[in-house]
């Protein structure tokens, strides 16, 4: 929570922006009316509000230029009543996406809560002021999912080839099956020297997010286990977006023990 | 004079969009034609749990986006369809999950709602589910019939499947359906991804498919197939369903409209400039007269090059029975969509790749394709956007329907606000200049590359 100086807890707001996929620095201009056609009128309250967004805070990229713009929020059940002129630090996820945005409020901050996040965004190289948070929880995913991998190597890969399994499905994976020659084990019953991993090479949709080793590429590799019919193929699989990282990302790993 | 208007859907709020938004279905309310539903390749833009489809109210003028899809991955949900029921509202949709990779049968009663649709059906190792439904009366009462056909590699050979029920309109899970294998011949290797349905109201069901029954031992990509057409007289819910046609030469259930095509079917190839080929079907009943029925599909023989994909139209007048060349071929053409007013003007819509041009072109006739009013809905440079790893890039099938007199329908193409590139008109509610011929994000300012957008027509009688 933030103190009495407006102050937030580094925690505090980390938990607000891994909760929430679009925050910013806004000032209402309406409540109780808004121009969303979706959101009907007998859904529109005090607790709907219309905000005119002063500075994006974090955000995907098709909502990085919001600034300037009104976007409708519905104010969360628990959430203190806000004036015309009020500002604040929104949190919130998508709700309407027509002639304008409509959004949920998940939480709130004093607008002071972020201002030393956005003057020091302005002395950095990053695009907004919570792209440090934003990174922070990047790292702490991939450190996650890294713990719940059956192996992690840093290795290059030597070897490319087809297993040749038939496949009838648009969807079909098309496994093929990359030699990485290991150099270091972070985790698993993995020895230094050659491994086997299987990977889907389709870019089909279902399969376009799995990484694809390319001939040379060194990297940290998060292994799982494979199992069922494939076993005897190789005994490592990539089977997810984040199984492949760069190299550097074994210091972040080591760092977060 | 009939009219036609072309819209990207993308709504403003989203002019910040760089995704290839492909492979698209529509559905239209037959009850209120002003209410509709689109979907393409489109996640949900914040992250959320819930995949989103776009909802028009106003005849495809405006479109926004509702999250109510379950299962939302990287690009929202795979290979999704739609279709209303003729009374009711209700809205049935066929999906790959996009976080599972099921396919599922959902349920919407009222698809302006925020609610998550309702899963009926989850099943493991399908492909391509594609929904038509209608609704039936009998004895005062009407129910929701509704087909999904769908490809079951479950099945060790024939992989052609149509789920069917017969009052799929409030029932809990499963809602009545059931699978109903198709292909029954004996030497089938696999079905191919597309199982079409064009339903009568009169109760005749046409079901095409294509049946693989070789492939080259060397190049297994090379591939010969049968294009299959079964029927059912009694909306496939009586006994023995889909077995009303016979072939004519062998005698087993469903006719061979086309054998032993040779295709080249390998879906991680872009065969065709920056997409994939080798599974093309559509199939239309003609409204006026069950007994006349067309299809359409797609191989590689009849161009002018090994390489050439193309496209070829046949047409029965006997119930599936016998079958005539419908149209001239389309070179380089694919995802093609028939349908037929109650009028019995017959459209096809379909996408040619010619001189590095992707065009999309809607061609009516009221003849046979003897006359032909067509129009060229869009057409623009097949190399932008860039797929990058993305396959299909502008989608396995587009998608027309008919309601009364009027032809719906919806394709993907690049986004490119050119006038230019849209020979009768375009309607865009993302920001866009066409004088610099540049996408402009949220803030009206911001440039954004071009990408593929799903894009509503209608051709009003």
């Amino acid at each position: 929570m933030s103190d009495a100086t407006g102050a937030v807890s580094h925690e505090r707001l980390t938990e607000l922006v891994r909760q929430a996929p679009l925050s910013f620095r806004g000032t209402v201009t309406r409540i109780g009316g808004t121009s969303l056609a979706a959101i009907p009128v007998e859904d529109r309250n005090e607790r709907t509000a219309v905000v005119k967004v002063d500075e994006v805070l974090h955000a995907p990229a098709a909502f990085r230029q919001l600034a300037g713009s009104e976007v409708t929020v519905q104010l969360a059940p628990d959430a203190d009543l806000l004036s015309v002129g009020d500002s604040a630090a929104f949190f919130t996820q998508g709700l309407v996406y027509g002639e304008g945005l409509g959004v949920t409020e998940i939480g709130r901050l004093p607008a002071g809560a972020v201002q030393r996040h956005v003057a020091l965004a302005a002395t950095t190289a990053d695009e907004l002021p919570f792209s440090s948070v934003q990174r922070t929880i990047r790292n702490q995913d991939i450190a996650a999912h890294a713990a719940s991998a059956d192996a992690v190597v840093l290795g290059s890969v030597v070897g490319l080839e087809d297993l040749g399994l038939p496949a009838y499905s648009e969807h079909a994976p098309h496994w093929w099956r990359a030699t990485i020659e290991v150099s270091h084990v972070e985790t698993g019953p993995v020895e230094p020297g050659r491994i086997a991993v299987l990977y889907p090479s389709s870019e089909d949709i279902r399969w376009r997010q799995v990484p694809k080793p390319q001939a040379g590429q060194l990297g940290l590799w998060l292994l799982h286990a494979t199992r069922g019919e494939l076993e005897h193929e190789g005994p490592y699989q990539l089977l997810d977006g984040d199984d492949y990282q760069p190299a550097q990302k074994l210091a972040v790993l080591q760092e977060g023990r | 004079m009939p009219t036609i208007k072309v819209v990207d859907i993308t709504p403003k709020a989203l002019s910040g969009d760089p995704l290839l938004d492909s492979e698209p279905s529509i559905a239209v309310n037959p009850e209120n034609p002003k209410e509709m539903v689109a979907t393409a390749f489109t996640p949900d833009p914040m992250g959320g749990s819930m995949a989103p489809v776009y909802v028009s109210t106003d005849g495809g003028d405006t479109w926004v986006l509702n999250s109510v899809v379950p299962g939302n991955g990287s690009l929202g949900t795979g290979d999704i369809s739609v279709g209303y029921g003729s009374l009711g509202g209700r809205l049935y949709t066929g999906i790959l999950n996009g976080v599972t990779g099921d396919m599922q049968i959902l349920r919407a009663p009222k698809i302006t709602s925020a609610a998550p649709m309702n899963v009926l059906v989850d099943r493991v190792d399908e492909d391509q589910p594609w929904v038509v439904a209608v609704t039936a009366a009998a004895n005062g009462q009407s129910s929701d019939r509704v087909y999904v056909g769908n490809n079951d590699f479950s099945s060790p050979t024939g992989t052609a499947t149509v789920d069917v029920s017969a009052d799929a309109g409030t029932a809990g899970a499963p809602a009545g359906f059931g699978p109903i294998r198709l292909d029954r011949r004996a030497g089938t290797i696999f079905d191919g991804p597309p199982i079409r349905i064009a339903v009568h109201p009169d109760g005749t069901v046409y079901i095409a498919f294509m049946s693989f029954t070789a492939e080259d031992p060397v190049d297994r990509a090379k591939k010969t197939f049968d294009l299959v057409v079964t029927r059912d007289d009694k909306g496939g819910v009586g006994a023995a369903p889909f077995e009303a046609l016979l072939d004519s030469t062998d005698g087993e259930v469903g006719q061979r409209a086309a054998a032993d095509r040779k295709v080249r079917f390998d879906p991680r190839q872009r065969s065709l400039g920056q997409e994939r080929t080798g599974a093309d079907v559509s199939v239309a009943v003609d409204s006026t007269d069950s007994n006349s029925v067309w299809v359409a599909y797609c191989d590689n023989l009849g161009g002018t090059a090994p390489t050439d994909y193309v496209l070829h139209v046949l047409h029965s007048a006997n119930r599936g029975q016998s079958w005539s060349t419908g149209h001239p071929d389309v070179v380089n053409g694919k995802n093609p969509s028939l349908a037929v007013n109650e009028d019995g003007l017959v459209g096809l819509v379909y996408q040619q790749l010619a001189h590095g041009q992707w065009s999309t072109v809607l061609e009516l006739s009221d003849d046979g394709f003897q006359t032909v009013e067509s129009h060229v809905l869009h057409q623009a440079p097949g190399d932008v956007p860039r797929a990058g790893g993305q396959l299909p890039y502008l989608g396995d099938y587009i998608r027309m329907i008919t309601v009364g007199k009027d032809f719906y329908g919806i394709f993907c193409g690049n986004n490119t606000p050119d006038r230019a590139n849209f020979p009768v008109g375009v309607t865009y509610q993302r920001n866009a200049n066409f004088t610099t011929r540049q996408l402009l994000s949220t803030d009206g300012v911001t440039r954004v590359p071009p990408s593929i957008d799903p894009f509503f027509f209608h051709r009003a009688a």
